[in-house]
């Protein structure tokens, strides 16, 4: 089995732990909050975090390609110990790269996710949203439950327990429709509620990646803890699995 | 977390908040702190509203200085207007917490963000996104 991190990958390597697990070949970003150095109080990575309660102007892609930003310092998530992750206040925090992460629009993909939700009263905030306006490729949980969102059609599945740890993964084939995305929650797949516009297709080429934020609705900010997030440019269940074990080795989540 | 500091802004002082939060932090991009607004009151009033170290705010009401970075778009007038609207409030203190109202700033301390939001009983501005 490759192991990515060992070997010309950056600061992945000196960071790299998890007993054995690895992520796989497919891995296209990595954000990993047990990594202290890939965190940045700044933009420009000038001043490391070093501490609880340290802003976070920069996290840094262990696979070395797709850093996240947030310039506005009152917009930082704040880094905390313990189980290292990021604290979003579901007030302004977020984070944010131009990029598409070298994926199409229709995309084969999955996004694999260590987090905590916090309580909210809003139906869809966004944990992972790549493109912008109609037809994007957004990862959500909220009132109405865990669901992908598109901006103009959605699928959603089971309801959420508000201040859980959980590892959460979005995931579709290439080419398919809103009503062909897939959720799995702790590494068991979920089945849909309900699917809004299932035979719409994602369009969106914009090159935005945010975390935390649903910029098109005003106030669309996430509360959660973020351990660590990844993406994948497959929808393999043998990558996912894998991915999905090397989260929860980070959040201490129980498969 | 209860280190930082809450801040909601009427939509009609967004700019001089702004200016504020420049000169707060030192750089002309605080410009980018109250964006929106976001938020809504029970009586309809929409804010700006932004979550920031604790650091930032308890200087809030010192003297101001333009950013080290100031290219003219922020002036030292258009922050000492907002900074005179400013009513902190630390969750800690033995005195009623002051409501948001049209021409009153808000910042709250010693609670979370999302805590501060429903103590001040705004609620996000929401479409139906699907």
């Amino acid at each position: 089995m490759m192991e990515l991190g060992l070997g010309g990958l950056g600061i992945y390597g000196a960071g790299w732990r998890g007993g054995g697990v690895s992520l796989p070949a497919s891995t296209l970003a990595a954000w990993d909050a047990s990594v202290l150095a890939s965190l940045y109080q700044d933009t420009g990575g000038a001043t490391p975090v070093t501490a609880a309660d340290d802003p976070v102007g920069l996290w840094k892609d262990q696979q070395g390609s797709y850093d996240l930003s947030q310039a506005t310092i009152a917009a930082r998530p704040l880094y905390q110990t313990g189980q290292p992750r990021l604290v979003f206040d579901g007030v302004d925090d977020h984070l944010f790269a131009a990029t598409r992460l070298g994926l199409a629009a229709n995309p084969a993909m999955a996004v694999v996710v260590a987090l905590t939700p916090k309580v909210t009263g809003v139906n869809d905030v966004r944990v992972f949203d790549l493109g912008n306006s109609a037809g994007v490729l957004s990862c959500s949980f909220g009132t109405d439950g865990w669901a992908w969102r598109h901006n103009n059609g959605n699928r959603i599945f089971g309801s959420v327990t508000f201040g859980q740890t959980v590892v959460a993964t979005w995931f579709r084939a290439a080419g398919s429709t809103y009503g062909d995305g897939r959720f799995r929650l702790n590494g068991v797949e979920q089945a849909a509620t309900s699917t809004a516009n299932p035979v719409l297709v994602p369009t969106s080429t914009a090159a935005e990646l945010r975390v935390g934020e649903n910029v098109t609705v005003a106030g669309g900010y996430t509360p959660m803890d973020l351990y660590t997030e990844v993406v994948l440019g497959t929808d393999s269940l043998t990558d996912i699995a894998q991915a999905e074990a090397w989260a929860a080795a980070r959040a201490g989540v129980t498969l | 977390m209860t280190d930082t500091v809450t801040v909601a802004v009427p939509e009609a002082h967004m700019v001089a908040a702004n200016c504020l939060a420049s000169c707060l932090v030192g750089q002309i991009a605080g410009q980018d702190t109250f964006r929106g607004p976001g938020y809504t009151s029970a009586t309809g009033e929409r804010y700006a509203v932004a979550s920031a170290p604790k650091t930032m705010w308890t200087a809030a009401f010192d003297p101001l200085a333009l950013p080290a970075d100031s290219d003219g778009s922020v002036s030292l007038d258009c922050a000492y207007a907002a900074q005179a609207m400013v009513a902190y409030w630390d969750a800690q203190d033995d005195v009623p917490m002051p409501a948001v109202g049209p021409d009153v700033i808000v910042a709250l301390a010693g609670m979370s963000g999302m805590e501060a939001l429903a103590a001040m009983g705004l609620s996000p501005i929401t479409a139906d996104e699907t």
